[in-house]
């Protein structure tokens, strides 16, 4: 299986490519990529210097350009697969179906991946998508069961990529406007959850708030874990109940699954992260290098190397790990 | 869970700077800022602290800087009015400063908060991320820094 790693700048990258990864996904300076965060990601010459960073040493390159055209943003949405074909990115993950469609026909030898922001997740789309624009491989949404995962998997000839580690998206992925609530904005318009110049922290008596557009979202007390500024991860008075009413900080590992997706036929493991540090990148990358390359052949009861389970958890959002969507059976 | 020696040591190793005089503050360590971020000012990237106050608080050292981009050049600034200010404990500043711990997680685990202007400190996370300071210093005072921040419990 090959291993998908983030990266925000040159040195992530790096980072990624020296600890193992087979393939690094990147995106431009802009709204054109859902991780769009001031300060982060790479102009067209650093992408351009990772892109030959990483194929000097084997490791291909991706470019995410998977946030949805706006009225009006045709030309810098065009722009950008234009520049990632331009830097010899190996391919580009989209969602919009314009741009899938203009990528398919300006750069038929740009490999095209179909974004988990498009949130396809039967046969019948995939097929669809491969058939009208050439798409290679589709990132799964975080909404599946591990059960539903083998039985696509056993059922499309498009090649499957899950995510294996890092933040959650709760079960509307490519689809949820819940931030524009707040603020105006969501991951797929201008690329991210929790715009910046919306998010406000306080360090009170009680602890720590956090405000997402002037709205209180959660307040964690003194030595609680925190998470990003998210509506989805916040805790609201529900009916008399304060409670975390869609998700709680935490975080997806899949380590314990490996056996059994790659028995399934899928075809890459991908880590979430482009936010954040090369130190993340690098120990996360070589843990998931290890836990790759060491998936037992046989059947059977497979436990992941505690320790390195362990080393995971620490990167977490709220200090813990869980299986997802992954293991759950109600599906 | 009992902390390791360095940890302990640090605010306390620290606490001589809370009585260096302000002007050789002022003097000394926007020139080694100056010094370990030339990349990123040659590129432009500082301009972000034009008229803008950066402030990083060491709580248990209880130590406080604040910077600004006056002229072209880093600059030392009155961290009571700063526009965003980063507070974190010794131990996760050094981390962070060797390279050997993921700003979001001591985020995550407490060790750092931001209070003010998040989109402005965000910009200077990224950053530093981006330029990686240390290795700008003399190399084996880079290795040193990396190996004392590998030390500490985070």
């Amino acid at each position: 299986m090959e291993l998908l790693c983030p990266a925000g700048n040159l040195t992530a990258l790096r980072a990624a490519v020296d600890n193992g990864a087979d393939t690094v996904y990147i995106g431009f300076r802009d709204a054109t990529n859902a991780r769009h965060f001031p300060g982060l990601n790479f102009t067209p010459e650093q992408a351009a210097r990772g892109v030959e960073y990483a194929h000097q040493r084997g490791v291909r390159v991706l470019v995410a350009v998977n946030s949805y055209v706006q009225a009006g943003g045709w030309a810098q949405w065009q722009r950008s697969i234009d520049e990632a074909a331009r830097i010899g990115a190996d391919a580009v993950i989209v969602a919009d179906l314009g741009l899938l469609e203009y990528t398919a026909e300006q750069w038929p030898d740009l490999g095209l991946h179909l974004s988990v922001q498009a949130s396809a997740t039967t046969p019948e789309a995939l097929d669809f998508y491969k058939r009208c624009y050439g798409v290679s491989r589709a990132v799964l949404p975080r909404v599946l069961s591990i059960q539903q995962v083998e039985a696509l998997a056993g059922d499309t000839d498009v090649e499957l990529e899950v995510f294996g580690f890092g933040s959650l998206c709760v079960m509307a992925e490519g689809r949820c406007l819940l931030s524009s609530y707040a603020t105006g904005e969501s991951p797929n318009t201008v690329g991210a959850c929790s715009p910046a110049w919306a998010v406000q922290w306080q360090e009170t008596p009680e602890g720590r708030e956090a405000r997402l557009g002037g709205l209180l979202i959660d307040r964690f007390a003194p030595d609680e874990p925190a998470g990003y500024p998210t509506i989805c991860k916040g805790r609201y008075d529900v009916e008399g109940a304060l409670e975390h009413a869609f998700e709680s900080p935490t975080s997806l590992e899949t380590a314990e699954l490996l056996p059994r997706l790659k028995r399934a036929g899928i075809h890459a493991v991908k880590i979430e992260g482009r936010q954040r540090s090369p130190a993340y990148v690098g120990k996360v990358t070589r843990i998931w290098r290890q836990l790759i390359d060491r998936i037992p052949e046989a059947e059977g009861d497979y436990t992941p190397d505690p320790a390195q389970v362990a080393a995971l958890r620490e990167f977490s959002e709220g200090a813990t790990t869980t299986l997802g969507p992954y293991e759950r059976n109600w599906q | 869970m009992k902390r390791p020696q360095l940890d302990q040591a640090l605010p306390l190793l620290l606490a001589p700077l809370r009585f260096v005089p302000g002007p050789v503050n002022a003097a000394v360590v926007p020139a080694l800022l100056q010094q370990v971020l030339a990349d990123a000012l040659a590129d432009g990237e500082l301009e972000i602290l034009v008229d803008r106050t950066l402030a990083l608080e060491v709580t248990d050292a209880r130590l406080a800087y604040g910077f600004t981009l006056r002229d072209g050049r880093l600059a030392t600034a009155d961290p009571a009015g700063a526009d965003v200010t980063i507070r974190g404990d010794a131990a996760a500043f050094l981390a962070l400063a060797g390279g050997a711990a993921d700003p979001d997680m001591l985020f995550f685990r407490r060790r750092l908060s931001v209070e003010g202007d998040v989109a402005l400190g965000l910009s200077v996370k990224n950053l530093l991320e981006s330029y990686e300071p240390r290795h700008r210093l003399p190399g084996p005072l880079c290795r040193a820094l990396e190996a004392a921040a590998a030390q500490v419990k985070v």
